[in-house]
């Protein structure tokens, strides 16, 4: 199942216009109904007046309980108020029992609460109810009305229908439709032509890989990349700089071997034509013959090795391994070798956990320790130390051979270029200096010294110790 | 040809290079063995089922049908006869995958004539009934380790030697000429004893050693390794 990738430029996009259209959304919801709250204090205000000016035509006789109020309120008085032909008025004045004084019967009385000590100042009140079968809103006002000759607290309602505040309303909400619409869309066309640009130098490297010719690994061109794209083209350059180190690498190796290969194939002819003609016994002439196959196949053999530690390092394994036990192992190994030459023979090993694959441990071990003993004479001392301490893992073979000449010592762990070549150890080395190098280790071969004279040769080998008990 | 190798042991021999098969059919026959030649490996799978062979010996890269592919093919079909791999793949992986398929030995090419008759042999005598004698039981230099009476003989002579010592050279024995490690010997020499030290095992080197003296066999210290024994110039 693919996994479908995701779009910057979507991503981009959604991640800037959603959050805005949201906030607009709210801004403008917050903002209308606000604008409601003003329309209708507006409105309720006017309704207010006009329930004022009723109460000014109020007239009383009598105190408290015998109160009697009377009202001449002409029709024409409500219609100053009415703003348009749609909207209708109704008012009813009624004293505190509820009882009619003037106005629409039929309008109900306010059922709101009525204080029992009425107060000596106003009283307002709005609310909505249905009335003649159209939705009203109602002002309310306990009027106390004052006579010379009596005192009285009136009960004004006036009521007035909604068409005006709702076409008020509908307008109010179709402009500010139009124009957060309009902010949005100019927004979002904005929006696009940023995210377009900004994620065109993407586009355009993607582009500049695409063009390229397979195989071809030159940089890419970091100029005109944005910034945040550079630190992406650095590292696709660096790991094209490392696949072209890598093939030229690969291309050199495969072009010595074939040339080293040759060396050995020539020596063959050389003494079989010999042999052919008659110049060597043959039995002596076979047995040089048997030599030089069992020198090409070591040479064989030892290109597969150095090819297979390119390959496991590809790989990075994590393997821990025990350098001390492949040591041992391959030691074991060799056990009849150096029972053949009766060598003074002493290993000493610590446990010393590396991360490493357990073939390159005992290639390591196996070619510097065949060496050791291939070039300790009969009788000869030959010992093998794994040390574990403080700055690693330490390997040390050290043998009684006439040690290394100076002129070999720089060019030492090129591949084909030194050592003993009649015994067809040329890459042995340089197996061991490759194994080293992708293990991140270090690998000296050294001289001992004994009084002004070369005693033999040590071969120190350090890796990086796996630490396993730290907390 | 030599008198005392085991005749007429049958192999069959699946190799496509023309140049092997002549070189190792004229060998093998001169030692001894009949060796049947085929280098596809249909046509040898069908010769292995109508006939089989006391071995077989088998490359891996052949026409028809895979090396590997006619090893599982034959397992399948019951075929128990020992095959022995002879390959120029040589890996640690590839020896794994060719045992895991059945095969019973892996020998990567180029090899040597003498380890490949010795490996010849030694997988005939593994499948081969009890009745048939065994050309080598292990020994060394004259040494000669009876596995029936748990003996050991030098030439004709049976070695007096304490229940240890016989312990020590026999496990030397089974290793002829290569190191057995110190902890291997010490398990075998004291067995289940957790407590006794290394060093013990000198004392008992050091008893046999000089048992040995007159055989020419040496008894060789690794100090750090182990022991070998080494046959006498």
């Amino acid at each position: 199942m693919a996994h479908r990738p995701i779009s910057l430029r979507r991503y981009l996009l959604a991640g800037i216009l959603v959050p805005v259209g949201l906030v607009i959304a709210v801004n403008a919801a917050t903002l209308y109904r606000k604008t409601l709250d003003a329309v209708n204090t507006a409105y309720d205000r006017t309704l207010l007046a006009s329930a004022k000016s009723i109460g000014e035509q109020l007239d009383v006789h009598g105190f408290d309980e015998d109160a009697v109020l009377r009202a001449t309120v002409p029709y024409s008085a409500l219609e100053a108020f009415e703003a348009d032909l749609q909207t209708r008025m109704y008012y009813r004045v009624s004293n505190l029992k509820g009882q009619l004084v003037s106005g629409f019967g039929d309008l109900p009385f306010w059922q709101g609460r009525i204080p029992a000590q009425p107060p000596y100042a106003a009283l307002v009140n709005f609310y909505d109810t249905t009335f003649r079968d159209n939705q009203v809103r109602v002002a309310v006002l306990l009027q106390p009305v004052a006579a010379p000759d009596g005192r009285a607290m009136a009960v004004i309602q006036v009521a007035e229908t909604l068409e005006l505040r709702r076409r008020l309303t509908r307008r109010i909400l179709f402009d500010f439709l139009w124009q957060q619409a309009a902010l949005v869309a100019v927004i979002a066309l904005v929006v696009l032509v940023v995210v377009q640009g900004a994620t065109r130098p993407v586009r355009r490297l993607s582009g500049q890989m695409q063009a390229r010719p397979a195989g071809d690994l030159t940089p890419l061109p970091a100029a005109g990349a944005p910034r945040e794209l550079l630190p992406l083209v650095d590292a696709t350059n660096g790991v094209m700089a490392r696949l072209a180190h890598m093939l030229e690498n690969q291309k050199r190796f495969v072009r010595d071997t074939a040339h080293q290969l040759r060396t050995p194939l020539a020596v063959l002819k050389a003494q079989v034509q010999s042999a052919l003609r008659g110049d060597v016994e043959p039995r002596q002439a076979l047995q040089e013959i048997s030599d030089t196959v069992d020198r090409a196949t070591v040479l064989a053999n030892q290109m597969l090795s150095l090819a297979k530690v390119e390959q496991l390092r590809a790989q990075s394994e994590e393997q821990v391994n025990d350098l001390a036990r492949a040591v041992r192992t391959v030691a074991l190994d060799l056990s009849p070798l150096i029972a053949d030459k009766d060598l003074d023979f002493e290993i000493d090993t610590q446990p010393a956990p590396v991360r490493a694959h357990e073939w390159m441990l005992r290639e390591l071990a196996r070619n510097l320790l065949h060496n050791a003993v291939k070039h300790t004479p009969r009788g000869g001392a030959l010992s093998v130390r794994v040390l574990a301490g403080q700055e690693g893992a330490a390997f040390v073979v050290s043998d009684s051979g006439p040690g290394l000449p100076q002129e070999l010592q720089p060019r030492l762990f090129q591949p084909f270029s030194s050592g003993d070549v009649r015994s067809g150890s040329g890459l042995g080395l340089a197996i061991c200096h490759e194994i080293v190098r992708a293990l991140g280790g270090t690998i000296e071969l050294q001289n001992r010294e004994k009084d002004r004279r070369t005693a033999g040769l040590d071969a120190t080998v350090r890796l990086p110790l796996v630490e396993n008990r730290q907390p | 040809m030599a008198p005392f190798m085991v005749d007429g042991m049958k192999l069959l021999l699946v190799e496509d290079d023309p140049s092997m098969q002549t070189a190792l059919q004229r060998t093998l026959t001169k030692r001894g063995m009949e060796v049947e030649v085929c280098s596809d490996g249909r046509v040898a799978l069908e010769r292995w089922k109508k006939a089989p062979p006391d071995v077989v010996m088998l490359d891996l890269t052949l026409p028809g049908l895979d090396g590997l592919l006619v090893l599982e093919e034959a397992r399948r079909s019951g075929l128990a006869t020992p095959v022995l791999i002879l390959t120029a793949r040589g890996t640690v992986g590839d020896r794994v995958v060719g045992l895991n398929s059945g095969a019973d030995d892996y020998l990567p090419k180029p090899f040597d004539l003498d380890e490949l008759e010795a490996r010849l042999r030694a997988l005939h005598r593994r499948r081969a009934p009890a009745g048939q004698a065994a050309a080598a039981e292990p020994g060394i230099g004259g040494l000669h380790w009876d596995r029936e009476s748990g003996a050991i003989h030098f030439r004709d002579e049976i070695l007096e030697l304490a229940p240890r010592e016989t312990a020590l050279l026999q496990a030397l024995l089974a290793r002829p000429g290569h190191a057995v490690p110190k902890e291997r010997l010490f398990e075998l020499v004291f067995p289940g004893e957790s407590e006794v030290q290394y060093e013990a095992i000198e004392v008992v080197v050091y008893r046999l050693r000089k048992k040995l003296a007159h055989t020419g066999v040496k008894l060789v210290t690794l100090r750090g390794l182990g022991y070998l024994l080494k046959a006498g110039e």
